[in-house]
């Protein structure tokens, strides 16, 4: 069993998230802050990170990504960020994360790149 | 400016009515003939035969030959020798008018010194012809004592120069400014001066003071105070009282004079001389007067437009220090002129700007020719950051200029504003882009093949996703233009098969197609062509152009997509059968929400974004987007991308 967390602040979307990664045996824990997200990636790190951009709270998901690469425990986890911005693909780059536009992306391609990156076959 | 009026009645009337005054001038004149009745000392209709034609056209000269035939028939009632005359006194006319018209500027002859001494040349030339075919024309009808001929000549000749340098300018001046503005002082001085000409006509002619030339005088003092007009006036009332006392025997010119006709001869001379020296220095003065007043006025214009513009103008040296500001630096930067003279433009600029600044400056002394643009913050006085819009052009070898011009607004404004609506676009776009995220998302989990549901839902749902997928594509254009706008286009290029790109493209859209009842075929053998772009723009161009003439073509049309490889590019065209493209419209085609009148009468939904965002990427990559309508019968498009091909490396 791995386990995912999700910051994302568009709740309609969390269970579909769990939902469809169900069965490939993932956990997700999804939270709706950048604050939120990072308290919870320290106090019980995760085998994956995916981050939206927009956040409220004055936290967006690249501070939070950049706190999971500071920590010890986190540093080294792949991290996605699942955003509807278009723009921000360098700076996904500079925190060694991957990067998928929502709207342009069938859930099923979001799920095998999850995959992927948790290197379940 | 010459009048060639057509021939209408009224016209015809005017020339008949010109006519009759030269008669009665000319019968005027020749009541001083003394030494043949044909032949005056005076003769003003030569003055206003050059006028006349001055004014309405050489083209009007048959008037000068029927005046002038009836003078002398009257006269003499001699038919030939009457018509030669006229033939004389016509050429004379069209000979000085053509060549005023020609080399003295017509109308305006008398404002310039160089133009008046053209036009003495000329009167003394043309009347001399003249009086030299009179005086054969009397001679050759035995109305002339051929030993007399040569004192007749100078007779006619001087009286028709005399008319001419006296009654032109008279006519000319008066009938091109005939308002009088009567302002009290100069009415005074007018009324002097006539008092100072009467007493001179006095001392001279009743008292016989053997000086004539004390007219300069008031000649002089009308030259330097008064129009040319009045000048001339005044020459010709001296002439005419001066003629009237020598016909009556007094006067300084009957005094030395053997007959009156050696009288008048004098006085003749006299008037020519005195006319054309203060014709010359009147127009001296007003040509002085008008350059002054024109660069009055023009300085005036001048000043009016840098001081009262919004925009503000600086000189500086190549160095960027300030030499001038204009008064509306103040409204600009905040600055009072004298405050920014001696500084350099560069210390108002923002430092992360003044590179870009240096760099402009270096670019307009390097380019006289051109104006340079330029943007950058610099700080009001008041300390807040503005946004500067600059156009700096080099006269730094203008040698009445010498330095650099600096035009400069505030855009602040219109920056802020262009920032708010691309911020607009871009919140807008991404706002609707989560709902429809979460739409999406949903219908793909439930329109799943292994999830059963009743057909009509599952057909339902597939349009549902239909519109979502639409609509994922509209939003996606919109950001595309916002991020194109703000030159952030992302753009990714790399070695990319344009031929699989177009292989793709044409099957992904072959579903579409057989819905639309279009046939669709890649005419090209090529296997691939690499081209460095990016793959996603080449898709989206590729796409668009496919989209559009599926869309856009007729049932059982077709669409014929072709890949020709040139020396140094790949050219990607696609046919369509369709309505076409209105000619007129074809090169709005390219811009923003632009839908031809065609275009709106197939498909309502179009957004008309497409052929922008082609254009701008393939522009990005230095191609063209070429158009071709109607490719047959007014039906079809072409369409074609060219993109260039990079070297290795």
């Amino acid at each position: 069993m791995k386990k995912i967390l999700l910051v994302e602040d568009d709740v309609t979307l969390h269970d579909l998230y769990k939902e469809a990664l169900q069965p490939h045996d993932i956990e997700l824990t999804a939270v709706t802050t950048g604050k939120e997200g990072v308290s919870l990636a320290i106090t019980n790190p995760p085998d994956m990170a995916i981050l939206d951009i927009m956040l409220p709270g004055g936290i967006n998901g690249f501070d939070v990504a950049r706190e999971i690469r500071l920590h010890p425990k986190t540093a080294g986890i792949p991290i996605l960020i699942l955003t509807n911005l278009d723009s921000e693909r360098e700076s996904a780059l500079a925190v060694k994360a991957e990067y998928l536009v929502k709207t342009n992306t069938p859930l099923e391609a979001v799920v095998q790149k999850i995959r992927e990156m948790l290197k379940i076959t | 400016m010459k009048k060639t009026a057509a021939l209408n009645p009224g016209s015809l009337l005017l020339l008949a009515g010109l006519a009759v005054i030269y008669f009665i001038l000319g019968k005027a004149g020749l009541e001083f003939a003394s030494i043949n009745p044909s032949v005056s000392a005076i003769w003003p209709p030569t003055g206003f035969a050059i006028a006349t034609l001055l004014f309405f056209g050489v083209r009007v000269w048959p008037i000068i030959l029927i005046g002038s035939f009836f003078v002398n028939l009257t006269t003499s009632g001699m038919l030939f020798s009457s018509l030669g005359i006229a033939v004389g006194n016509s050429l004379e006319a069209i000979i000085a008018t053509w060549c005023i018209d020609r080399f003295a500027r017509s109308t305006r002859v008398f404002e310039r010194p160089m133009d008046v001494v053209t036009f003495a040349f000329v009167a003394g030339l043309a009347t001399a012809i003249s009086a030299a075919i009179g005086v054969g024309m009397l001679i050759s009808t035995r109305l002339l004592d051929p030993a007399l001929a040569r004192q007749v000549w100078l007779t006619w000749w001087l009286g028709d120069m005399g008319g001419a340098v006296v009654f032109t300018p008279v006519l000319l001046l008066w009938y091109a400014r005939p308002r009088v503005s009567i302002r009290p002082l100069k009415a005074a001085e007018f009324i002097l001066l006539s008092f100072v000409l009467t007493g001179i006509f006095y001392i001279i002619i009743v008292r016989g003071f053997p000086h004539p030339y004390l007219f300069i005088l008031p000649l002089i003092w009308s030259a330097f105070r008064f129009e040319l007009r009045e000048t001339a006036t005044l020459l010709m009332t001296i002439m005419m009282i001066t003629t009237y006392a020598t016909t009556h025997g007094t006067g300084p010119f009957i005094t030395h004079a053997s007959s009156i006709n050696e009288a008048l001869q004098q006085l003749q001379i006299f008037m020519v001389i005195i006319g054309v020296t203060k014709l010359t220095v009147a127009a001296a003065v007003e040509d002085r007067k008008h350059t002054d007043q024109t660069l009055y006025t023009r300085e005036r214009r001048f000043q009016a437009l840098i001081e009262k513009n919004t925009d503000a103008v600086v000189l500086t040296d190549p160095g960027s220090v300030i030499t001038y500001a204009s008064p509306s630096t103040y409204t600009v930067l905040g600055y009072k002129p004298e405050e920014v003279l001696g500084r350099s433009g560069f210390s108002f600029i923002h430092s992360e700007d003044v590179e870009k600044a240096k760099k402009d400056l270096s670019d307009v002394v390097m380019n006289p020719k051109e104006s340079i643009f330029g943007q950058y913050r610099m700080k009001h006085k008041d300390g807040r950051w503005i946004w500067i819009e600059t156009i700096g052009r080099s006269l730094l070898f203008d040698p009445a200029v010498q330095a650099i011009v600096i035009n400069f607004r505030d855009i602040t404004e219109r920056k802020e504003l262009e920032r708010a609506k691309d911020e607009f676009l871009m919140t807008t776009a991404h706002q609707l882009r989560s709902p429809l995220t979460a739409i999406r998302w949903n219908l793909e989990s439930i329109i799943d093949p292994k999830i059963k549901l009743p057909p009509a839902i599952k057909e339902k749902l597939m349009r549902i996703f239909e519109s979502n997928r639409l609509m994922v594509k509209s939003v996606n254009e919109l950001l595309d233009i916002a991020h194109i706008i703000q030159g952030k286009l992302p753009n990714h290029p790399e070695k990319t098969d344009v031929v699989a790109v177009t292989s793709t493209r044409i099957s992904e859209n072959a579903d579409f197609a057989r819905r639309q009842k279009i046939h669709i075929r890649l005419n090209s053998k090529l296997s691939s062509v690499n081209a460095v772009v990016d793959p996603k723009h080449l898709h989206g161009a590729i796409e668009n152009i496919l989209s559009n003439a599926i869309k856009y073509n007729t049932p059982g049309g077709s669409v014929v997509v072709d890949i020709l490889r040139h020396p140094s590019a790949v050219e990607i065209s696609v046919t369509d059968t369709g309505i076409g493209i209105p000619v007129g419209e074809q090169n709005k085609l390219f811009t923003k929400f632009y839908r031809t009148t065609t275009g709106k009468l197939v498909d309502a939904q179009g957004a008309g974004l497409g052929l922008f965002i082609v254009k701008s990427y393939v522009e990005d990559w230095g191609g063209i987007v070429t158009l071709k309508s109607p490719v047959a019968d007014n039906h079809g498009t072409t369409i074609s991308i060219t993109i260039p091909l990079k070297k290795e490396g």
